[in-house]
């Protein structure tokens, strides 16, 4: 048969492996940063840019998707070519992929930290860099079908499964979550509100998770460890298996993160017992990766590679044994808002996601640049400061969590909460923040050295722009099934079918979810006192946003006895209607704020409290590790857009009057003069048209609606 | 659409979607492990070797 030849391209893998180091090294220093902003709050810097609600969604996007996205890149335009015996189908899609995903970067970045954000975690992009996001993950998608389409050989590796299985959701994911109406260019108002922005919020949140930084990095370990071992995949039959019961299976595991949160029973009920069933196709692929090495462990003592690849799989294990567990509601209970949902993703991201990038880099490297890794012994340095890393960062926090969420429900004899202060709960678990950025430093020292190797491995080889091969040009066969193809066998030549079957088999899960919340009234029971937000607070409400509030205030008492103490009346799902987006939260560094306003409640503090406690919260706070916000104070408050705010609204269904936008500024000014003359009253100097007013106002509205 | 709203609206509780949801998943995993198995062994070992059979490698 007559051999065609070929070049595959190296040039752009180089530049996505570039690129995923260098992000990589700025993703953990931002979030070493973060991590250091606990035990010392000066390092905030008293500047807005620098503050730890807005840097911390640069740290989670540039990791999730700078660092790991560029991996997936580097990683599937090396494989995928070689896998298809076919150059990518394009080279200008490759480069506009390449240049389009960096701008995103650097525009994400930027953006956070001048405050543009939609609060929603992992999509807080605004909606020019959401549409920017579609259209270079379509030219990926165009580039990598064309590659599939124009492939040399019958077969579809599964590798190739996963990767397209991650383009066909990530889509979906990222196209319904990211439905917003614009106010102006920066700003925009999810049509999604409360309990159905939260749902699609974390449907699509965990499925980041599931196929942003499992199923890609599924796809690598299959190429990558069978290369590395030199062993064919354990059990080709285990996979097929494992592939469609993962991907199924992932989708519906998203109520999980909002297990005892205002939402339906039977959407919770669903994410737990999905999210268990989860852990069988999970440890499929583990049982498959770490079985891949059978009669290889003898190699994975001299090679630093299979070193990385061994404890990314096992990371993978673990964490896709813990987080079922967390699932159940039960123990849930006790994890969530806490800082083992912090330990739990750093696990995964630092162990499954960085350990197997770092393996893949030090094989892929020294093959495009024909020579060997500069320093093995180094590479061995990198692999244990990284593991010596994971270990130091998770168990403080493990540990950390477990002692504050006790002191959360210890009760005294008396039967009142023995830690009523809040604050007493965080400064106890101060050292094992420390601890864990000793554990941070030391897996981000490692990636330095991971780098450096590296670099002078690039420095000492000579670049292969291309690699020439050869191989048959593909006869074709008939579109249907032959005699004895079975049918899986036969979608595994059919990329497009297999494509719309990966499409239905995601879809079923999110439709059972979804479309019933919409659509079945009784799922958030009205409450008539519930009524919107003022033009203030609306406007107070947006610098919440801004500032990041929800990254470290949740605004959801579940219904426990000692949040209810603590906090008041649990939260219901119909006070939430108008919440365009929810800010719920996931974490608790401070106090719940879900009945701050309420003047009877547990919390209440008065207006000129939360002046100071903006401007310098230890001065009120001693001891409190928030950030100050003195900007809030100066700036003046924006209200060019308030009357289109208010217009938008109205477009989503929320019942202001009509013409109510006309007059809302002149509401506004109006508010805001009553809360400043108040202030200025006690001896306080400001004026009615600072931001801060607009925040105290949406503060004391918190929780107020059904306390009327 | 009216007509599906109207339905689910009358439904009393939405654990029937559940159920149905896990036949679905459990008739699809076991017709997945069908066909996991009637591959042809040779077929599942030629496939599995797939990422080690290219000849491009420049070591």
């Amino acid at each position: 048969m007559e051999q065609e030849k070929f070049y595959y391209d190296n040039r752009i893998v180089k530049y996505f492996a570039y690129a995923t180091l260098f992000w990589a090294i700025i993703g953990m220093l931002v979030g070493l940063l973060v991590a250091l902003q606990f035990i010392f709050p000066s390092l905030n810097f008293d500047l807005a840019y620098t503050t730890f609600s807005r840097i911390r969604p640069v740290h989670t996007n540039a990791v999730i998707f700078a660092f790991v996205g560029n991996g997936i890149f580097t990683g599937v335009y090396y494989s995928l070519q070689r896998l298809c015996k076919a150059r990518m189908f394009n080279d200008r899609l490759s480069y506009i992929h390449f240049w389009g995903w960096q701008l995103i970067i650097v525009l994400a970045a930027l953006t956070f930290i001048f405050g543009i954000t939609t609060s929603k975690e992992y999509a807080e992009l605004e909606w020019p860099v959401d549409i920017l996001v579609a259209l270079i993950w379509v030219i990926f998608g165009w580039n990598m079908f064309g590659t599939i389409l124009k492939r040399r050989t019958r077969h579809i590796y599964v590798a190739i499964w996963f990767y397209i299985a991650t383009f066909v959701t990530v889509a979906v994911l990222h196209i319904v979550n990211s439905i917003a109406i614009p106010v102006s260019l920066l700003k925009s108002y999810p049509v999604y509100a409360g309990v159905q922005d939260a749902l699609v919020q974390w449907w699509y949140g965990h499925n980041a998770v599931a196929f942003f930084l499992t199923t890609p990095y599924l796809g690598l370990m299959y190429y990558y460890l069978p290369k590395a071992a030199n062993r064919p995949v354990y059990s080709y039959r285990l996979s097929i298996i494992h592939f469609w019961a993962l991907i199924f299976l992932y989708i519906w595991a998203g109520p999980h993160h909002l297990l005892y949160n205002a939402l339906p029973d039977w959407a919770q009920t669903l994410g737990m017992v999905f999210s268990l069933m989860l852990i069988a196709p999970s440890w499929g692929g583990m049982v498959n990766g770490l079985l891949t090495l059978r009669g290889a462990w003898d190699k994975v003592r001299e090679d630093p590679v299979l070193k990385f690849f061994v404890v990314a799989v096992t990371a993978y294990g673990m964490s896709t044994l813990e987080g079922p567990l967390m699932s159940i509601k039960a123990i849930n209970a006790f994890t969530h808002f806490t800082d083992w949902t912090i330990a739990h993703v750093h696990v995964g991201a630092l162990g499954w996601n960085g350990f197997l990038t770092f393996g893949m880099l030090y094989w892929l490297i020294p093959r495009m640049f024909n020579t060997q890794v500069f320093s093995k012994k180094l590479a061995n340095v990198h692999f244990w400061l990284g593991t010596l890393g994971i270990i130091f960062y998770a168990i403080p926090l493990y540990w950390g969590a477990v002692v504050q969420t006790l002191m959360w429900k210890e009760f005294d004899g008396l039967g009142f909460l023995k830690y009523p202060n809040f604050l007493e709960t965080v400064t106890q678990i101060i050292p094992m923040y420390g601890a864990r950025a000793i554990g941070g430093t030391l897996y981000v020292t490692g990636a330095l050295i991971g780098v450096w190797n590296l670099y002078k491995t690039i420095k000492a080889g000579q670049f292969s722009k291309e690699t020439e091969a050869t191989a048959p040009a593909l006869v074709p066969v008939s579109s249907k099934r032959t005699d004895g193809e079975s049918r899986h066998r036969w979608l595994e030549r059919k990329p497009v079918q297999f494509m719309i079957a990966s499409l239905i088999v995601i879809l079923i899960g999110g439709a059972v979810e979804i479309i019933p919340m919409y659509l079945i009234k009784t799922n958030i029971p009205t409450i008539s006192s519930v009524k919107p937000y003022t033009p203030l607070e609306l406007e107070g409400r947006d610098i919440y946003v801004r500032e990041g509030c929800y990254t470290c205030h949740s605004q959801m008492i579940r219904p426990f006895r000692s949040e209810t103490e603590r906090y008041g009346e649990y939260s219901k799902a119909g006070e939430f209607v108008y919440d365009h987006p929810f800010q719920w939260g996931s974490k608790r560094n401070g106090p719940d704020l879900a009945r701050e306003g309420v003047k009877t409640g547990k919390i209440y503090k008065p207006d000129s409290w939360h002046f100071t406690h903006m401007i310098d919260p230890r001065s009120v706070s001693p001891g409190s590790i928030m950030p100050t916000y003195p900007w809030l104070a100066e700036n003046n408050l924006d209200v060019s857009y308030t009357g289109k705010k208010i217009r938008v609204m109205q477009s989503l269904g929320v019942p202001y009057p009509d013409g109510y936008d006309k007059q809302a500024t002149a509401d506004l000014e109006n508010q805001a003069r009553q809360i400043a003359g108040g202030l200025q009253a006690s001896g306080y100097a400001t004026d009615a048209d600072k931001e801060i007013i607009a925040l105290i106002a949406y503060l004391q509205r918190l929780g107020t609606d059904i306390s009327k | 659409m009216n007509l599906i709203k109207e339905y689910l609206v009358s439904v009393n509780g939405a654990y029937i979607y559940a159920i149905i949801a896990m036949l679905i998943f459990l008739l699809t995993f076991i017709f997945m492990i069908y066909q996991a198995y009637s591959i042809k062994k040779e077929d599942v070992s030629h496939y599995s070797r797939l990422p080690l059979d290219e000849e491009d490698e420049n070591q």
